[in-house]
């Protein structure tokens, strides 16, 4: 299976957010959300770190389309913090016959800043393509918590899978790379690759060396889900990784994993995300 | 054409006594077996038909054919290990990769393998210490400098890995030798397939299940392999 660089026929929609520190504060400086992009305001919650802003991602189209091609670009200006999460998980509609989907997300996190991007899973539907990116720069002192995971769903219940999924997770550093994990697969391999788990995903740590061994902890806890940590010290990151047996463990392991993380970083648990 | 001296060679590296290191890690087999998901000459089979294998083809195999083209350029090898350093993202296997890569050129460079020696030569005067090569790299130079062509230099390698965790699950208790026999005679069906098709244009795998495992074992467990 071939790794294209630009498979969608579909016009390009490019969306883009800045987050800037203000004495103290997080604010969403700049946004351009062309449809199908939508954002909530920005919230704040007592407990987060400081002058944290939690802002939703949201769709107004109903999800990912065979000819989407959709770029969205987070930056966190110096010292800003940000919690960026979905409404709601994104479902992968079935292509059909269609190029298949593409989504191409980068975070652009400046010094000092702290980003939690935790998008809900993807839901992989059948008869459906999707090419994902996510690629990460990271500035001297920045801190990045991600998640990435899709789940199954084939709502006919006839065994027809997904078509295939490319996707791809890369991080820079002052530096240069840092890590690339990448994969193509058709989806008639998914459960074979996972032994029968419909969900699989991960969660990177970087920046944030006290936070892995804690998620861990945590997440091994959660009833059907099966995860495995990888720390990497010389580039100061922590690889989550796990599958689930249905979409209810993943979302529980995404949270459990993201609190532990939190309260590891900040020493208080974080207001719960509402959805 | 492949002479007969270069065959030779292959069967000499591929067989379970010489001496590359493989034989200290399972690749999660440990994991799994201890936790009751592989019970089985059955488990073991779909194991390897349905992770070990296609995890060599998608993410083993590019950079194996990558260092067999490069095999005379020891520069042109170390960006193709720090590639790889880079996108092997399961701590432990990624470990066992490096060690099995470090046992393979130190051997080699002993017994004069065409390349092994300028490669470790290269590793030592421009990596950090840690760089000692990982195995795909290590093993498509070497396939290159012992005159195979590419093809054998890939099933040499993949039967290695096959035979390896086959040879774990034996010393787990989990297969008696005949068991382990009949496992690896069914699985070349899935190698055959496997190396029949094009090999991916960019590394990458998802095997999540044997990757979890491997990342699994805390260090207070008593362990019989490395991962």
């Amino acid at each position: 299976m071939k790794s294209g660089a630009a498979i969608s026929r579909g016009r390009p929609v490019r969306a883009r957010l800045t987050f800037r520190d203000v004495a103290g504060r997080t604010h969403l400086m700049g946004q351009l959300t062309p449809h199908p992009f939508h954002i909530t305001r920005p919230f704040r919650h007592p407990g987060d770190p400081q002058g944290m802003a939690t802002l939703y991602l949201q769709s107004s189209s109903g999800g990912l389309y065979g000819d989407d091609d959709l770029g969205l670009s987070i930056s966190l200006e110096p010292g800003a913090a940000a919690h960026v999460t979905t409404q709601a998980s994104s479902v992968v509609h079935d292509a059909r016959g269609r190029p298949g989907a593409v989504q191409d997300v980068q975070l652009d996190v400046r010094d000092g800043a702290l980003l939690e991007y935790l998008p809900d899973p993807a839901i992989l539907m059948s008869g459906s393509r999707l090419d994902n990116r996510v690629s990460a720069r990271l500035e001297q002192g920045a801190r990045l918590l991600m998640a990435d995971a899709q789940l199954i769903h084939d709502p006919d219940g006839d065994g027809r899978a997904f078509d295939y999924l490319r996707n791809s997770v890369s991080i820079a550093g002052p530096g240069g790379p840092l890590m690339l994990d990448r994969f193509a697969l058709s989806g008639g391999a998914w459960l074979t690759r996972t032994g029968g788990a419909r969900c699989a995903g991960m969660i990177v740590a970087a920046g944030l060396p006290e936070t892995g061994a804690p998620m861990a902890t945590a997440i091994a806890a959660e009833p059907g889900v099966y995860a495995g940590l990888s720390e990497f010290p010389d580039r100061d990151i922590s690889i989550l990784r796990f599958i689930a047996t249905d979409g209810v463990a993943l979302g529980r392991a995404l949270v459990t994993a993201w609190r532990a993380a939190r309260q590891s970083l900040t020493g208080a648990a974080p207001h719960a995300r509402r959805k | 054409m492949t002479d007969l001296r270069s065959q030779l060679r292959m069967l000499q590296c591929c067989d379970s006594a010489f001496p590359s290191g493989a034989f200290a890690f399972s690749s999660g087999l440990e994991t799994l077996v201890n936790e009751g998901r592989v019970k089985s000459a059955t488990d073991l089979h779909q194991l390897l038909d349905g992770q070990v294998i296609p995890r060599w083809l998608d993410f083993d195999r590019p950079f194996l054919r990558q260092a067999f083209a490069s095999a005379q350029d020891p520069d042109a090898l170390y960006q193709i290990d720090t590639r790889c350093h880079l996108q092997n993202t399961v701590e432990r296997l990624a470990r066992a990769s490096r060690r099995i890569g470090r046992s393979l050129l130190t051997v080699h460079a002993r017994i004069a393998t065409p390349g092994a020696k300028a490669y470790q030569d290269h590793l030592r005067a421009n990596a950090p210490p840690e760089a000692t090569g990982y195995e795909p790299i290590v093993q498509g130079m070497l396939g290159a400098g012992l005159g195979l062509d590419l093809s054998q230099a890939e099933v040499g390698a993949l039967n290695t890995v096959v035979t390896g965790v086959t040879s774990a699950a034996v010393r787990l208790g989990k297969l008696g030798a005949l068991d382990a026999q009949a496992v690896l005679a069914a699985a070349a069906n899935a190698m055959v397939a496997g190396l029949s098709c094009p090999a991916p244009e960019y590394p990458g795998a998802f095997a999540p299940l044997v990757e979890i495992a491997a990342q699994r074992r805390t260090a207070e467990q008593i362990s019989l392999f490395a991962n």
